[in-house]
């Protein structure tokens, strides 16, 4: 059974040496589990970049070619990952110059036109009570 | 002289876009080879496009092109988004013109 962990404080060293053996085996296991966890997330994190890795390629070549056809072009991409929430916006428009991305464009829902429709509704409903 | 809007996206047919341009140059009294040149032009405009709209939303991305096209005999101008970055009142206008 070792008597020490690699964790580059000689405090860490000392206090496991002190211990008595089911305590430090109880320890070694949580040090072992947390590696392990580590690794779990290190790959998952490897895999979320590779991903969103191509497919900013993907939108990237995409704009590059439309735009050197001749047309005006706006590409965005989305991802939530588990390190982050990626927006881009590519293109040789104003809207990707000014670099925002529209409700529709992040997959949020757009409430504007409900309340619009409400509003006219609103209206409709005013104006028949007061023409009566 | 044909002056019209095309709306495509990523499920668009191109050969029905295709019929629906013939129609229009025949109503706008273009002759036969003008409108094979305006269709050979739209095709080659939209073809890439349409290739284009599906590969970025089957990865969740959103694809917004316009376009202008001049020929003898007509102005076209051509408006492409994938389906997913559409808004709603470009849904429910989808709905009205069937596309």
């Amino acid at each position: 059974m070792p008597t020490s962990v690699v964790s580059g404080t000689t405090t860490a060293f000392e206090m496991l040496s002190m211990l008595p053996e089911n305590q430090r085996n109880a320890l070694l296991a949580e040090h072992a589990k947390g590696m392990l966890d580590i690794s779990r997330k290190a790959i998952e994190m490897n895999v979320d970049v590779a991903a969103l890795s191509a497919a900013l390629g993907t939108v990237a070549s995409i704009t590059v070619q439309a735009a050197k056809d001749g047309n005006s072009v706006t590409a965005s991409h989305v991802q939530t990952t588990s390190i982050a929430r990626t927006e881009v916006i590519m293109g040789n428009t104003d809207a990707a110059r000014l670099g925002k991305l529209t409700k529709s464009q992040t997959g949020e829902f757009n409430w504007t036109p409900i309340y619009i429709i409400i509003g006219i509704i609103a209206l409709v409903i005013i104006a028949n009570v007061f023409g009566k | 002289m044909l002056t019209t809007t095309v709306r495509l996206h990523d499920e668009t047919e191109i050969e029905v876009e295709c019929n629906s341009l013939r129609q229009k140059a025949k109503k706008s009294h273009l002759s036969d080879v003008e409108t094979d040149i305006l269709i050979d032009h739209f095709v080659k405009t939209a073809m890439p496009l349409i290739a284009s709209g599906r590969l970025m939303r089957s990865q969740g991305s959103n694809l917004n092109v316009t376009r202008s096209l001049k020929g003898l005999g007509y102005v076209m101008q051509i408006e492409f988004t994938t389906r997913n970055s559409r808004s709603l009142f470009a849904r429910l206008a989808g709905l009205f013109s069937n596309r």
